[in-house]
């Protein structure tokens, strides 16, 4: 069942929650006519009356003690009834009327102490028993009308209870809907988005972008998608591309080397004595090159496993920049690296790796200003720390690539025509690693069109100047 | 074999001299460019090579946009063209761009004179 169903049961659920009390709670505010209060006593009333009217019978019987005594029993009943009907409001006219005739009769009865009804003639007797009767009968009458106006009244206040259920139900069920809809939009709307995309990202599709930006948390999940997506997508796509750059770079030295011993193969002895002085150092310089990239390849996926270790150990440090700018500066001709400064001075680090990122910046100086020109080196001691500083009169980096230049694969030359400038964009990656883990800080200055100077700090041994 | 002329371009000096080399041993005369950039500037005052032996990834210019101005400039003239390179979704790329042939590297020197010849010829 989709979420949608389930919000829709879930809707209705509230619905007749909300209805079915609510009825019965509106129900009691209506107002409930005072005159339905008395329906009872009406009833009452006239049972009262019909019970007078037999009671005349009793006068045939000639037993008037006990007829009497039975009438204004009656007649105090009667009174009773007609002061609360007074009470509730009732049209004047009626208890008036009521009230009159009952009067009357009682009169009558009172009267028969001083009578004695059987000196009555049966003419006298027979038109008391009628003026009773007529005036019980008006009583009935009377009490017949008063509930048929209460039936009236009844009617009505149906009437008005079924008109106050009935908007309850409505505003009810137009509240529901509303709430329905808003639930849908900034509920299940969302997340199905949210599914969707996912969905796709499990399966490589990283091109659907999570469409709503609302300020909750349901806006701030999705953005949170969005930028895994990007990440994803970014990775994903430098991973291919830093795969194809390795095997392109993996096979120039590879094709240097076979060209170099083929030409060799068909060569007579002169010709290789003469050949061989450069045939080796070309051998020598791929072999080099091969194993730098290899090792590039190999630090990348060890760094995923963090398992790169360092070795430290106290080692001076002028000498290894006097070492690896020697070997440098040969690296290209149209290049010349320049030692400005160069303090002798003891570090406690992994020798190799800095000597690593140490050949890395020079490598991208030379590479990145490929007009030739000098590269400027220094290694001086600043804040009891040493900073060591490379820096080209190249081509420099853009700005809006700066603050990516470390990231793993990223060649901020990408897209621009140096795009091909052979590189696999792990290097800087790779040195800020190895400078960060001996604690030091890495850093550049760059301008487009002018040139870069990057550097780095190491923090100095215990045994310099402690 | 000797009026033959050949143009490399290759950014990477190492291979261009020995791909040189090699081809000057079999009677070639050879001339090389560092980029496509240098390779048109050099076509413009020495005049069309016989072949043009085209890396793709060069800094500045890279084989795409050579190919791609080459035979917009010299529609006519132009010599036939050989693709060197080592990625492997090369071979239909090196059509696309309407090179002649293609020599994946690394390559056997007996492949690359058997190609030159060829197309030379």
């Amino acid at each position: 069942m989709s979420i949608k169903a389930k919000l829709f049961i879930a809707n209705i659920l509230m619905f007749l929650a909300a209805l079915i009390p609510g009825s019965v709670l509106v129900k009691s505010y209506v107002e409930v006519p005072q005159s339905l209060k008395v329906t009872r006593n009406i009833y009452s009333l006239v049972h009262e009356l019909t019970l007078l009217n037999n009671a005349m019978v009793d006068i045939r019987l000639r037993d008037v003690k006990r007829a009497k005594n039975q009438w204004i029993a009656i007649s105090n009943q009667i009174e009773t009834y007609i002061d609360e009907l007074e009470d509730t409001g009732v049209e004047a006219r009626y208890y008036e009327t009521l009230n009159e005739t009952n009067d009357l009769i009682r009169r009558l009865f009172l009267g028969m102490d001083t009578a004695d009804v059987t000196t009555l003639t049966a003419e006298q007797r027979k038109f008391l028993i009628s003026q009773v009767n007529l005036k019980t009968h008006d009583m009935i009458m009377v009490g017949h009308i008063l509930l048929s106006v209460m039936q009236e009244d009844l009617q009505v206040f149906n009437n008005r209870a079924l008109q106050y259920v009935l908007s309850f139900f409505f505003l009810v069920l137009v509240i529901m809907i509303l709430e329905y809809f808003f639930l849908n939009r900034y509920f299940v709307n969302p997340i199905i988005e949210l599914e969707a995309c996912v969905t796709d990202i499990g399966k490589g599709n990283f091109d659907r972008e999570v469409p709503f930006a609302e300020k909750d948390e349901l806006g701030s999940l999705g953005m949170a998608i969005n930028k895994m997506r990007n990440d994803l997508k970014v990775l994903t796509t430098s991973k291919e591309e830093f795969l194809s750059t390795a095997a392109h770079e993996l096979k120039t030295p590879i094709t240097v080397l076979k060209t170099t011993s083929q030409l060799m193969e068909g060569m007579d002895e002169k010709e290789v004595v003469n050949f061989l002085p450069y045939a080796l150092k070309t051998i020598n310089r791929q072999c080099n090159q091969l194993n730098k990239l290899v090792v590039d390849v190999l630090e990348v996926s060890r760094l995923e496993l963090e398992q790169t270790e360092l070795r430290k150990t106290d080692f001076e440090m002028s000498k290894l920049v006097e070492d690896v700018t020697f070997d440098m500066d040969k690296v290209s001709e149209r290049h010349k690296i320049v030692v400005l400064e160069n303090k002798a001075v003891t570090v406690f680090a992994d020798r190799t790796r800095i000597e690593e990122v140490l050949v890395n910046l020079l490598d991208n100086s030379i590479k990145y200003s490929p007009g030739g020109g000098e590269v400027e080196v220094k290694s001086s001691v600043k804040d009891d720390s040493l900073q060591v500083s490379v820096k080209d009169q190249g081509i420099g980096i853009p700005k809006e690539r700066q603050d990516k230049i470390f990231e793993r694969f990223y060649r901020a030359h990408e897209g621009t025509s140096y795009e091909q400038v052979t590189s696999m964009g792990v290097g800087l990656f790779l040195s800020k690693q190895f400078i960060n883990k001996h604690g030091g800080e890495i850093g550049f200055n760059s301008v487009e069109g002018k040139g870069t100077t990057f550097y780095f700090t190491l923090p100095l041994s215990r045994k310099e100047g402690l | 074999m000797k009026d033959k002329r050949i143009l490399i371009v290759e950014d990477n000096s190492d291979l261009s001299m020995l791909t040189k080399l090699a081809l000057t041993k079999v009677g070639y005369t050879v001339v090389c460019a560092s980029n496509g950039e240098e390779a048109l500037k050099y076509i413009e005052t020495s005049g069309m090579p016989d072949l043009i032996l085209l890396d793709m990834k060069m800094p500045v210019m890279d084989g795409w946009e050579f190919s791609r101005i080459y035979k917009s400039r010299f529609p006519k003239s132009a010599a036939p063209i050989i693709v060197m390179t080592a990625a492997q979704d090369s071979e239909a790329r090196a059509t696309e761009i309407g090179a002649e042939a293609f020599i994946g590297k690394p390559f056997e020197l007996q492949e690359l004179f058997a190609s030159v010849n060829k197309m030379v010829s």
